[in-house]
């Protein structure tokens, strides 16, 4: 027996209800008889569109050569786009996106986490001005159908079959990553080829590379040419910790520089962000908050010079001209890929290019060191 | 993992967080952390004549299992609410029947059967429908849609009403306004037993001093 959904076949999941078997471990995206397999829809066939493209920049050489070389390769085949993070890994994939739409084909964009949902719809809406792109996410399903559909990972489950190309962005994200019922909705809703977009390809998608089902095309430049930024590390007791942390948000507040301070659980951001909100204007944002529209609204319109963060904000998002500092860098929390993308979030515009990075550490860490290692590797090959 | 060793809810062994006591006499579909998030009530709720009987609090995690057994459609879940007092409910309820308020026609198709006669099934006494939604009236959430839910039930044409005591059964006891409607076309019942009641209704610690609630350490209290 094989769930049609997630592709489970562990008997101890399936469960003989009064219509039959259904898979329990996807369960919570409501219940899918293992019989329906045949009984998935079609998708009813589209016209094409034409729509116009209208980047901010435009593509560097290198970039336009990745953008073609995809263009082709997911044609046939699965493609993962390994460019380092700021390499505008959004943008290459948009000429695959319009090649897509102008055949009449169904697209969509998914992502693991809803906030970059919100970021990402709102990128696409403004280079595709033609289309009509709706995110779809938590608090946003009233409308479920565009032209282009940007949804979180879990929202895949309503379109099964239905995409000609879907592009997965960070797989090597939570909750995307390691969860096999969104794994199997992914597949289920794609029945052309995926592409993926991460700067850090998990070990999964790098089996993929070398069994070779997955093409890989990589990126190691930002589009204005500037290195990446490589974090100052700080080795030393809690304490002194928070006085590194306290001289350094010293320093940006005397240059006018807005601060994400990232740390590894919601609790001691909390914490954090009320100690430090005796000196400093600060803000907290965490999976838990509930003002995270508003909060990141702040931070982008420069109105809060400083913000407490979990891994929540990690991966795609992009504040202008912003230094980053991870707290307990060393926490089991914090992987190499999580690591690579925190420091990711500096200097990724063309009017700031470069910017801080430090990484405070109570003892020296693995993922720290291979992460530091990485970047300064990305540099050199770039 | 076999079925049977499988929390319904979690997933994760039916051992995690449960005593020794527990292990050895309480049968139950759920592990030790997954009972702890519900919060057993003692009891009873009066109603106007009615007596209520509430099993739970209706709070977050309740609501977020009885979505999943109801929207979701997971009948596996079934049990797991009446379980580790069913044989005390039955003791209880031994000579009464059990009429289950009436669900729309429309969902009982979708899901392929009756969420509430079934949620009662462990009990094993007799189950009797006699009333019935007028139409496809779908409850709402709101206190005052859920009001005039009462003009929307009536007793099935030409059903013969059992002799004994009757005993009505529903999920939730939210705004008590179904209750009292089917107390109204059935004078005869008393009592009613309802997995989960609101918090208005409650005192403000409802639960009983000795249960199988557990604190955040896991340890009963």
């Amino acid at each position: 027996m094989r769930c049609p959904r997630c592709f489970n076949e562990d008997p101890s999941w399936f469960y003989l209800g009064s219509k039959g078997w259904y898979c329990r471990r996807c369960i919570g995206f409501s219940r899918m008889l293992v019989c329906e397999t045949a009984e998935l829809p079609e998708p009813e066939p589209k016209e094409p569109l034409d729509p116009h493209l209208r980047l901010d920049y435009p593509l560097t050489a290198a970039q336009q050569r990745i953008s073609d070389q995809l263009c082709e390769l997911s044609e046939t085949q699965d493609v993962l786009v390994d460019a380092v993070c700021g390499a505008g890994k959004t943008e290459i994939v948009m000429a695959c996106l319009q090649r897509r739409l102008q055949r009449g084909q169904q697209v969509a964009v998914a992502v693991a986490r809803r906030q970059v949902v919100l970021e990402l719809a709102k990128r696409l809406a403004a280079a595709f001005p033609d289309l009509s792109v709706i995110p779809v996410c938590q608090g946003y399903t009233q409308k479920t159908e565009a032209d282009l559909i940007v949804c979180t990972t879990h929202q895949l489950y309503r379109y099964p079959r239905r995409f000609d190309l879907l592009v997965l962005d960070e797989p090597d994200a939570f909750p995307y990553k390691g969860d096999p019922v969104l794994h199997g909705i992914a597949r289920v809703s794609c029945r052309g080829q995926i592409v993926y977009t991460t700067a850090t390809p998990d070990a999964e998608l790098q089996a993929r590379i070398r069994v070779g089902t997955l093409a890989q095309l990589k990126l190691n430049r930002r589009p204005h040419g500037y290195d990446l930024p490589v974090p100052h590390v700080v080795i030393g007791p809690g304490i002194w910790l928070l006085i590194q942390l306290y001289r350094w948000l010293k320093s940006k507040q005397k240059a006018g520089k807005q601060a994400l301070i990232f740390v590894p659980t919601i609790q001691e951001c909390y914490r954090l962000k009320a100690l430090f909100s005796l000196r400093f204007a600060c803000g907290a944002l965490t999976s838990k908050s509930e003002d995270q529209d508003e909060t990141l609204r702040k931070l982008r319109a420069k109105e809060l010079p400083f913000c407490f963060a979990t891994t929540v904000l990690e991966r795609g998002v992009t504040i202008s001209g912003v230094d980053v500092c991870v707290m307990l860098a060393d926490h089991s929390v914090f992987d190499e890929a999580s690591l690579i993308q925190m420091i990711g979030r500096v200097g990724r515009s063309f009017a700031c290019p470069q910017g801080d990075g430090l990484f405070l550490c109570r003892q020296r860490s693995a993922a720290v060191e291979r992460c530091v290692k990485r970047l300064k590797e990305a540099n050199a090959a770039g | 993992m076999p079925p049977a060793e499988r929390c319904l809810w979690c997933g994760g062994p039916l051992l995690n967080g449960r005593t020794i006591s527990e292990l050895l006499f309480v049968d139950d579909e759920l592990c030790g952390k997954c009972r702890g998030l519900l919060t057993p009530i003692a009891g009873q709720v009066k109603l106007g004549d009615l007596s209520v009987q509430g099993l739970y609090v209706y709070d977050e995690a309740f609501m977020k299992m009885l979505v999943q057994y109801k929207e979701c459609m997971d009948e596996a879940l079934q049990n797991i609410f009446l379980k580790p007092r069913q044989d005390s409910l039955r003791r209880r309820y031994r000579r009464a029947a059990l009429i289950p308020m009436p669900s729309s026609r429309a969902k009982r198709e979708k899901r392929g059967f009756d969420t509430i006669p079934q949620l009662f099934f462990g009990l094993r006494l007799p189950v009797v429908p006699l009333l019935e939604k007028t139409d496809d009236y779908e409850q709402q959430g709101n206190a005052k849609q859920r009001q005039s839910a009462a003009s929307h039930i009536r007793l099935i044409p030409g059903v013969s009403i059992p002799s004994g005591p009757l005993v009505l059964i529903d999920d939730v006891l939210t705004t008590g306004s179904t209750l009292r409607a089917a107390q109204a076309l059935l004078p005869q019942a008393h009592e009613a037993l309802v997995l989960a009641v609101n918090q208005r209704f409650l005192p403000p610690d409802p639960r009983p001093p000795f249960s199988f609630q557990r604190n955040k350490r896991g340890f009963p209290h």
